[in-house]
């Protein structure tokens, strides 16, 4: 019994004396972490990206909705003022102090339809060089725009679908 | 002696027994932690509208109905809503109300539903009596939609207009049934 305390108590005495020694060739280090605040987007329309109102086109043609908004055709079709109306999506984000994001946008063909036939919209372009935006303050915001793709003879109605835009630090 | 040794196996196999039980603590599964995602993604409606072809049709035509020979230049003026009366040359003609009677153009315009649009009206026409040096120039159009000239098509797609003109006759102008057409075009705006 009396063999094995002392057994015990060399054991943590030798801990002990290792780790003064050691002491001799420490040097300190900072060390840091920064845990930044969840990066959010949202969209603030109601209705979205919006083509607006249009004449059937007599040929297969494009609308392009442009991140500044401005709205122009690909001629055999009539653009028309009246409601509702064409405009950019509209995006705000929120996240961390100066913090840079990339905006990521559809790649794929989407779709929307009037209940019976569809068409689609591609070629979505942010108001973002480089789709790249910077936070001021923690806040930020940016615009959409895209390319709507008609057939020829494109029947009427209310055209709808959906499309996500995703934003992440980059 | 033999009582250490034993005191020393038994030692042994708690040590080892309490290493084996803080192995297995640290080899449970560690329940998941809350996911801060550094990505966020929206959602967003894309939309268009497509507006139905845009027709008109005539429902009726354009008539200043019947009047006297003017024994000078003269205008007759025939008002959207359909009123009748003497422009220039007041006492030089007389507006008679036996037939064919005096009748506003009138139109029906069919399209998308709540949609807007234009009237393009002409500046003037000529109606002749078959001899050209009597031609009679009708300008001065008007519609019923006002300065704008402007429409809404209801909940049907549907609405109408009528429009109204001014005739202009020469001093002694010859007696007969003068006849001549104009074109009427509507376009969305």
């Amino acid at each position: 019994m009396k063999k094995t305390s002392i057994i015990i108590a060399a054991i943590i005495m030798i801990a002990g004396f290792t780790s003064s020694l050691m002491a001799q060739n420490v040097i300190q280090t900072g060390a840091a972490a920064k845990i930044v605040s969840a990066l959010t987007v949202s969209n603030t329309d109601l209705d979205g990206l919006h083509f607006g109102t249009m004449t059937r086109p007599t040929a297969a043609t494009t609308v392009l909705v442009t991140a500044g908004n401005v709205r122009s055709d690909g001629g055999a079709i009539t653009l028309l003022a009246q409601t509702p109306t064409f405009h950019v999506a509209h995006y705000s984000v929120s996240g961390d102090g100066t913090a840079t994001y990339l905006i990521t946008l559809p790649t794929t063909n989407v779709p929307i339809t009037n209940g019976s036939v569809s068409m689609i919209v591609n070629n979505f372009t942010s108001s973002k060089a480089s789709n790249i935006g910077t936070l001021v303050s923690g806040a930020d915001t940016f615009t959409v725009g895209a390319t709507l793709n008609l057939d020829i003879n494109q029947a009427s109605g209310l055209y709808t679908g959906s499309y996500d835009v995703s934003v992440a630090y980059n | 002696m033999k009582e250490l040794s034993k005191y020393i196996r038994s030692l042994k196999a708690w040590s080892f027994t309490a290493v084996l039980f803080l192995c297995a603590h640290l080899s449970i599964a560690q329940p998941p932690l809350p996911n801060h995602s550094h990505t966020n993604s929206a959602e967003s409606f894309v939309n268009a509208y497509i507006l139905d072809a845009l027709s008109i049709v005539e429902t009726q035509a354009l008539h200043f109905g019947t009047m006297t020979i003017p024994t000078s230049a003269a205008t007759v003026i025939l008002t959207s809503a359909g009123f009748r009366s003497v422009g220039l040359g007041t006492g030089n003609i007389t507006l008679l109300s036996q037939t064919p009677i005096a009748k506003v153009a009138a139109y029906h315009v069919d399209g998308s539903v709540g949609a807007t649009y234009v009237i393009h009206l002409p500046f003037s026409t000529t109606i002749s009596n078959g001899t050209s040096s009597n031609d009679m120039t009708v300008d001065n159009f008007t519609s019923s939609k006002g300065v704008t000239n402007i429409g809404t098509l209801n909940g049907s797609g549907s609405d109408s207009f009528t429009v109204g003109a001014t005739l202009n006759l020469a001093g002694g102008q010859p007696a007969a049934l003068y006849t001549g057409t104009f074109n009427i075009t509507v376009a969305y705006n």
